[in-house]
């Protein structure tokens, strides 16, 4: 009894100082900001395929049927023209715009790919390539033959053709990035804010001379800045994806990133003395843990060191809970590293904490 | 409730002590004090025997409970007023208080009582941070007293405090004192010491250099004086005169017989008087 009792103060008197130095103002402000962004400033469109001009000089017509076919099947803009003049000014037009011209007869048709230059190396061979599949099935040669020529044929199955693909709207996309970066870090600069205005105060030593453990003060930091993460966390999904989120997992998921978070910067910042020296590494903390974020828009970008960070399960667990696609691994794995990276963490920041207590005498 | 043995400790963790070979005890119910200039050793001492310090060398037992191995529960026994106030500063008095009360495993004195016997009932809703230093003092001193502490520490507990406050936080001590309390009283402030401790100790330079009551450090190292005033002819002359010399005796006893005394007055030798006798320096160095 006496611990939980102990717990419930400490936490409450957490709460107390958050709200009283304005730090809760702040996230508050923040999240307003991000509402407003999310809501207002960000599109909810942002196509990154690259438009399509055909040319089709090959007097048949198939090849701007078959590009027409394709390009509608998967989203993509084409834009067909009748000439060379008409093709030019379509590719000078500033933007992401390629080209494919087609010329000779059916049997011999040549292509000739038009690049702004931008373009990476992959995408040019995936148009390559796939111009390449259409001269194989024209030529109605078998592209799997090994021939060296031509491209592997693939048989696709569908399990569930009639299942709606989960595609949300840009700006909102953009949502489990902002809790990531918002809620779940917020005990970076606000737990070690709090830390070292009890040092100047010298609080912590006062403390020291009561009953109540170390780990009692840490639980209760990492408490209490997981319910500010929740404070950030609910007006910002309420107000721009709205009440569809899987709310039963989202807040356990962001209360336990938040904990982990503050497990940490505990651990970090007993090896500096003042928030002045804490921001370099804090800055440092936020880059790394945000990387994740990159691979969540761009997933080929997803090296090992990146794998390993806990926000990168966090991530796409958090999308997981606002765009749920029935993907419980995402949930799940990222919850366990979580834990395990808490149970690895807490007992240091324990005990670093409580060597610095007694070394710096603070 | 308090034994010391060969203390030793240093910052440094070389042959550079902040406390040397620092023996002494404490009885239960006594008032004891520790006096000393800044940087004598007092706090350091204080900061071992309350586990802010780790202990180094020697021995030390709390309540008989070794420092060395003694549990957080040994806290609900123990309370401990710091010179330097170290507050919440964002938090109220009172919550100040209720915050500290509900760490502990024991009974607790009601906050607003405390507040109310420093003088602070009027302050209790206000943030620490507005409070003067002397009203931040009294604070530090009332959560002190939150566990009702069989061994209590007090630090300075009259720094910054105008006399009438200085006088109610004296009479809490003894108070606390009547009521079963040990006093562990840390000070440079001799008059304090003299009027309310059982026993004193000296401590300079790391070292205790005498330790006593203060009736008997003032007898063995004090001269008993007596400050005369006498009319001579018209005039108002003074002198102070020792008991201890034949001569100045029986000078002593000459002024009584023939001159017109006006006031006659005992001069004892102050603690700090004492303190520079035995130290070489003053309490206030």
């Amino acid at each position: 009894m006496g611990m939980l009792r102990r717990f419930v103060s400490l936490t409450a008197k957490d709460m107390r100082m958050i709200v009283r130095s304005y730090y809760m103002a702040a996230v508050l402000v923040i999240a307003a900001l991000l509402i407003v962004s999310i809501r207002f400033l960000i599109p909810a469109d942002v196509d990154t395929k690259p438009a399509v001009v055909v040319w089709d000089n090959t007097g048949t017509g198939m090849v701007r049927q078959w590009m027409e076919a394709h390009a509608g099947a998967e989203g993509g803009t084409l834009i067909v023209v009748g000439d060379a003049a008409a093709y030019d000014a379509a590719l000078a037009v500033p933007g992401n715009r390629i080209g494919i011209r087609a010329d000779g007869a059916a049997a011999l048709q040549q292509f000739e790919l038009t690049f702004q230059g931008h373009e990476s190396t992959r995408t040019r061979r995936l148009l390559a390539a796939t111009m390449q599949q259409y001269a194989a099935a024209i030529g109605g040669g078998d592209s799997g033959s090994g021939s060296g020529g031509g491209l592997p044929s693939f048989a696709t199955r569908v399990l569930e053709p009639d299942r709606p693909v989960q595609r949300p709207p840009f700006d909102q996309a953009v949502v489990p990035l902002a809790i990531l970066m918002e809620s779940c870090m917020v005990g970076i600069f606000l737990a070690a804010a709090l830390l070292y205005s009890e040092k100047e105060d010298r609080t912590l030593r006062a403390y020291r001379t009561s009953p109540a453990s170390v780990a009692e003060y840490l639980v209760a930091r990492c408490v209490a800045m997981g319910l500010l993460a929740l404070i950030s966390a609910v007006p910002i999904t309420l107000l721009t994806v709205g009440l569809r989120a899987n709310w039963p997992v989202l807040l356990p998921l962001v209360f336990l990133a938040s904990m982990v978070v503050t497990a940490i910067v505990m651990v970090m910042a007993n090896l500096f003395n003042s928030i002045g020296e804490f921001m370099y590494p804090a800055m440092a903390m936020i880059t790394v843990l945000t990387l994740p974020g990159v691979a969540y828009f761009m997933p080929s970008y997803s090296p090992v060191w990146v794998r390993a960070l806990p926000s990168y399960p966090l991530v796409f667990a958090l999308r997981e809970a606002y765009f749920p696609t029935g993907n419980h691994a995402l949930l799940t794995g990222s919850v366990g590293q979580l834990l395990l990276t808490l149970a690895l963490v807490f007992p240091l920041a324990v005990l670093t904490f409580r060597r610095q207590l007694v070394v710096r005498d603070v | 409730m308090i034994h010391v043995s060969e203390l030793y400790h240093s910052y440094t963790k070389d042959q550079s002590y902040a406390v040397r070979g620092v023996s002494f005890g404490v009885e239960r119910g006594e008032i004891f004090g520790f006096l000393g200039p800044n940087g004598a050793g007092k706090s350091t001492t204080q900061k071992i025997l309350t586990g802010l310090l780790p202990l180094q060398r020697g021995e030390a037992t709390v309540v008989g409970k070794d420092v060395r191995t003694y549990g957080r529960e040994l806290f609900n026994r123990i309370g401990v007023s710091f010179e330097n106030p170290n507050l919440y500063r964002k938090l109220t008095g009172l919550e100040n208080l209720q915050f500290h009360a509900s760490l502990y495993d024991v009974p607790t004195a009601d906050p607003m009582t405390l507040l109310r016997r420093v003088g602070l009932e009027d302050a209790a809703g206000r943030r620490a941070g507005a409070y003067s230093k002397g009203m931040q003092q009294r604070l530090v001193f009332a959560r002190s007293l939150l566990n009702r502490p069989e061994m209590w520490f007090l630090d300075e507990p009259t720094a910054g405090l105008d006399p009438t406050m200085t006088q109610i936080v004296k009479s809490i001590i003894v108070e606390e004192r009547e009521r079963g309390a040990t006093v562990f009283l840390t000070t440079h402030n001799m008059h304090i010491a003299e009027e309310m401790c059982d026993r004193v100790a000296f401590i300079n330079e790391g070292e205790i250099v005498a330790m006593d009551t203060p009736r008997n450090l003032k007898l063995s190292y004090g001269n008993k004086l007596v400050r005369v005033e006498y009319r001579d002819n018209g005039g108002l002359h003074q002198q102070l005169l020792s008991l201890t010399d034949d001569g100045e005796r029986a000078e002593l006893q000459r002024i009584m017989a023939e001159e017109t005394v006006e006031t006659l007055h005992s001069q004892e030798a102050t603690l700090e008087q004492v303190f520079i006798k035995v130290a070489g320096r003053g309490l206030q160095g």
